[in-house]
């Protein structure tokens, strides 16, 4: 029987080779701008009141007008309440889910309540930490590590306990240590899960933020959806909600970067670059 | 001059026997295969002789020495390569040691892999990457190597290419070897000696002389004579055996 090999085209021979990788930022921004472009529609056409639902040109005219009133200071004030409170949240997350995952017996101690206050909502905290820390930055910061504490333990749990056994058994080989073992081997195989869990535990660390500022707070985008909602300015509100998202979606992109950077060594489907 | 001195009294797994009475002594720059029927119990006593485990009656003694738990004196390498996905081929062969670049250069090269010590595992294909970790397991200059199937999961002309690289740097590191295998053209082919681990441990010295030709006439009877014993027993084949020099322990 005669064989041919048969010549593909050139387009589709490539095609196959490597996924197309498509610009990511323009697609990013098609929703977002389809919707405020709708609701300036609305807006303008008096479709939907302005008192309720300002035209996204107004807000952004609130933005600038903000950004020579002040608008720095809550911004910096919530962004760093925000970064001490995930590093502090973050840290404790690590040490504890490590402490956790390596020992049967601090997990049977530490775990069950751990898994309970894990259920607690957010704002149930803010009564106690008022009375434990008055109105200070105190309550604040710590309502924040609350936030970024659990997804980041949980990561590092379920991180550290998924780590191939048999990579550890290389360490004991090695005749490495406990604390040589979970730097150089547990951490490294874990940073996954670990990230996920960061990533996780810094969106939840600016919504804690705002849980925290919304009630005792004079600086912060918190305190200024607390104003805007108090002097009926809708526009207010919405410019701060808009200022949490772009912080927010910065921060998660920051966080993504590190991701890729520090997990380079994956052979993962994203890596391989997805359609 | 015995080297490694491997008794194992009793090894159990869950209250099932594993090994029992069950005596190896390698002397100073063999290569000898462990072969044997599959859940024999081949991979438990290369654990054990690597220090990885510890629950057993029995001793392990290096160079006359009773040893406890992992040492340096003794490298093991795995049936995977069990490189750390995380660091470079250079990084993991320089894994738990202080980096000598120079030597870890020196072993890649040795290894058919100049150049290539920045790549990361997920980069290296099944071969190279088993050729990082036998790198790694001579980095830290062992007295012995245990090597537990470490051929296994490569096509033949691979495994026939790490059979060859093996007897070289066994050679050229002056090291002792030990290889578990179920791969008896392999035993025969890199080995001294080889051992078949079916209740205690049989000895059958391969005599063909390096260096040696695949399909070489006297490891040729030496499989044979292994093959009719894993398959009929040591009674049945006790004369096919002392055709090839077996000596029972």
């Amino acid at each position: 029987m005669n064989t041919r090999s048969i010549r593909l085209p050139a387009t589709l021979a490539r095609r196959r080779l490597s996924w197309p990788r498509r610009p990511r930022l323009p697609l990013g921004l098609l929703l977002p701008a389809c919707v405020l472009g709708l609701a300036e529609l609305l807006v303008r056409s008096g479709a939907v009141p302005a008192n309720l639902l300002p035209a996204p040109s107004q807000v952004l005219e609130t933005i600038v007008w903000l950004a020579s009133h002040g608008l720095a200071g809550h911004v910096v004030s919530s962004s760093v309440r925000v970064l001490v409170g995930f590093a502090a949240g973050a840290a404790l997350g690590v040490l504890l889910g490590a402490a956790v995952a390596l020992s049967r017996r601090f997990e049977a101690i530490v775990d069950p309540t751990l898994q309970a206050l894990r259920a607690i909502p957010s704002l149930a905290w803010v009564p106690l930490l008022l009375l434990w820390f008055g109105i200070d930055e105190t309550p604040k910061i710590v309502l924040i590590a609350i936030g970024a504490f659990f997804p980041v333990y949980m990561g590092a749990v379920s991180g550290i306990g998924g780590v191939d056994r048999k990579l550890v058994e290389v360490g004991r080989l090695y005749r490495l240590g406990r604390g040589a073992l979970v730097l150089r081997v547990l951490l490294p195989a874990a940073l996954p899960s670990l990230m996920t869990g960061l990533r996780n535990g810094l969106g939840l660390a600016w919504m804690f933020m705002v849980a925290a500022e919304l009630i005792a707070a004079s600086r912060g985008l918190g305190y200024l959806l607390s104003d805007g909602r108090e002097t009926s300015r809708a526009d207010i509100v919405l410019a701060a909600i808009v200022l949490l998202a772009i912080l927010g979606k910065a921060s998660d992109a920051a966080m993504r970067a590190l991701e890729k950077r520090w997990l380079d060594w994956r052979d993962s489907f994203e890596a391989q670059g997805r359609p | 001059m015995t080297i490694l001195d491997i008794h194992i009294a009793d090894k159990r797994h869950g209250g099932r026997a594993v090994l029992g009475d069950v005596t190896l002594r390698l002397r100073a720059g063999e290569i000898v295969s462990l072969v044997g029927a599959s859940g024999c119990g081949k991979s438990t006593l290369l654990a054990i002789a690597a220090g990885l485990d510890t629950d057993y009656r029995g001793r392990i003694l290096l160079d006359g020495v009773q040893i406890a738990g992992p040492v340096d004196g003794i490298g093991l390498i795995f049936q995977e390569p069990r490189l750390f996905p995380w660091l470079t081929a250079a990084q993991n062969i320089g894994f738990g040691e202080v980096p000598d670049a120079d030597r870890i250069a020196a072993l890649l090269a040795e290894v058919g892999l100049e150049g290539r010590g920045s790549a990361l595992p997920h980069r290296l294909s099944g071969g190279q990457a088993q050729r990082v970790a036998l790198a790694r397991g001579l980095y830290r200059q062992p007295r012995v190597l245990l090597l537990d199937e470490p051929f296994s999961a490569v096509d033949a002309l691979t495994r026939m290419q790490l059979q060859d690289l093996l007897l070289r740097v066994a050679r050229q590191h002056a090291v002792t070897v030990l290889l578990v295998t179920h791969d008896i053209d392999e035993a025969v082919y890199v080995s001294d000696r080889v051992l078949l681990l079916e209740d205690g441990v049989a000895d059958y010295p391969v005599p063909a002389a390096w260096p040696r030709r695949r399909g070489d006439g006297a490891a040729v009877e030496v499989k044979a004579a292994i093959l009719d014993r894993m398959q009929h027993g040591g009674q049945a084949a006790s004369r096919s055996a002392q055709c090839a020099g077996v000596r029972c322990g």
